[in-house]
């Protein structure tokens, strides 16, 4: 089973993407962290997932860039938190897919879910802000964009948290939390 | 204890259970210009006039960010950019969250109003990056507390909560 969980900044999405995992599985569940820690404030930002996954059995696994690299077990539940770094990864660090971002990902993504019992997938929602961007930004914006469309066809649920409460696009009506 | 004071001491209780069970706080959310402040309206309305019984003159009060008093927002039916308010608290280098508290302690049948403003790409200013951040943990926090949660797309309202 596949399920996506979108949302925008601070609504709630990761600890509702964390919960949704443990639906799925209690054991043998891997959590694949994205973030770059270039400064204070992802130190804090992970500092605080981290507090929030503790205690909750994962397995943690750090992949910046490639995905298609990972190998795992058959009986795995895995967390991918979340595309929107992975995607700013890719095209930024060095060693990335740069132009080849979405085709990279969108692989990736396949690579896993071919190997594990469950997957999901925290995205972002980065497309409502009315502001005209730089050119690098809108690629980037661009990217995602493509990138979640295909993680949306992949998958068999798509979940919207907004504030907290699942609003569902794809798949069985969410238990309201 | 005499028959009276058993009487109002009753009347008190049933009082407070009835508005707690009947009138909760509401969240309206939604982009800019969507209709989200109508939508409020007629929900503070139909507070008010299942209110009618305990306070038949109660008129509608919309608190925003431009507001002199913190103390505005206690009392008011209606509390209009809520986004703004916290952007207004954050700037006077003030809590929001403790507002917020207040709020749930004061006024727990307001209705709030605020816009999502979550959508976008994460800003390169510092401040605005916490403005946003904290905006969303404060609307989680309202949500979780209100028992209706509206979301109004185009002048039409879906309720997700």
């Amino acid at each position: 089973m596949m399920t996506l969980v979108t949302g925008g900044s601070g609504s709630g999405k990761s600890e509702f993407a964390e919960n949704r995992t443990l639906a799925y599985s209690r054991e043998d569940l891997v959590y694949i962290a994205t973030m770059v820690a270039f400064d204070e404030e992802a130190h804090r930002k992970i500092a605080r997932h981290r507090e929030m996954r503790s205690e909750k059995n994962f397995n943690t696994i750090e992949c910046f860039v490639d995905l298609k690299s990972l190998a795992l077990e058959r009986e795995n539940t895995v967390l991918l938190d979340c595309i929107s770094n992975l995607v700013a990864n890719e095209m930024y660090q060095e060693n990335g897919a740069h132009d080849h971002t979405v085709k990279q990902v969108i692989e990736g993504v396949k690579n896993i879910k071919e190997q594990v019992r469950n997957l999901v997938i925290v995205t972002n929602e980065v497309f409502s802000d009315g502001i005209t961007y730089d050119e690098e930004t809108k690629r980037y914006i661009n990217y995602l964009g493509a990138i979640n469309k295909a993680l949306a066809q992949m998958s068999d649920e798509v979940v919207e948290v907004v504030y907290t409460i699942p609003v569902s696009h794809k798949g069985k009506e969410e238990k309201r939390c | 204890m005499n028959l009276s004071h058993a009487i109002l001491c009753l009347r008190a209780k049933v009082c407070r259970l009835w508005k707690g069970m009947v009138i909760t706080m509401k969240l309206i959310i939604g982009g800019v210009a969507q209709g989200k402040l109508e939508v409020a309206k007629q929900c503070a309305k139909s507070v008010n006039s299942e209110l009618e019984t305990w306070n038949a003159s109660k008129e509608l009060v919309i608190a925003d960010e431009n507001y002199n008093f913190v103390e505005e927002l206690y009392s008011a039916t209606i509390i209009n950019h809520f986004h703004l308010i916290i952007k207004r608290v954050l700037q006077e280098k003030q809590e929001p969250e403790l507002i917020l508290d207040e709020i749930i302690a004061r006024n727990p049948k307001v209705c709030i109003v605020s816009t999502e403003i979550g959508y976008g790409i994460v800003p390169m200013d510092s401040f605005e990056r916490q403005y946003r951040e904290r905006t969303g943990r404060i609307c989680c926090k309202i949500a979780s507390k209100a028992e209706e949660v509206y979301r109004v797309l185009c002048g039409i309202t879906t309720r997700i909560k």
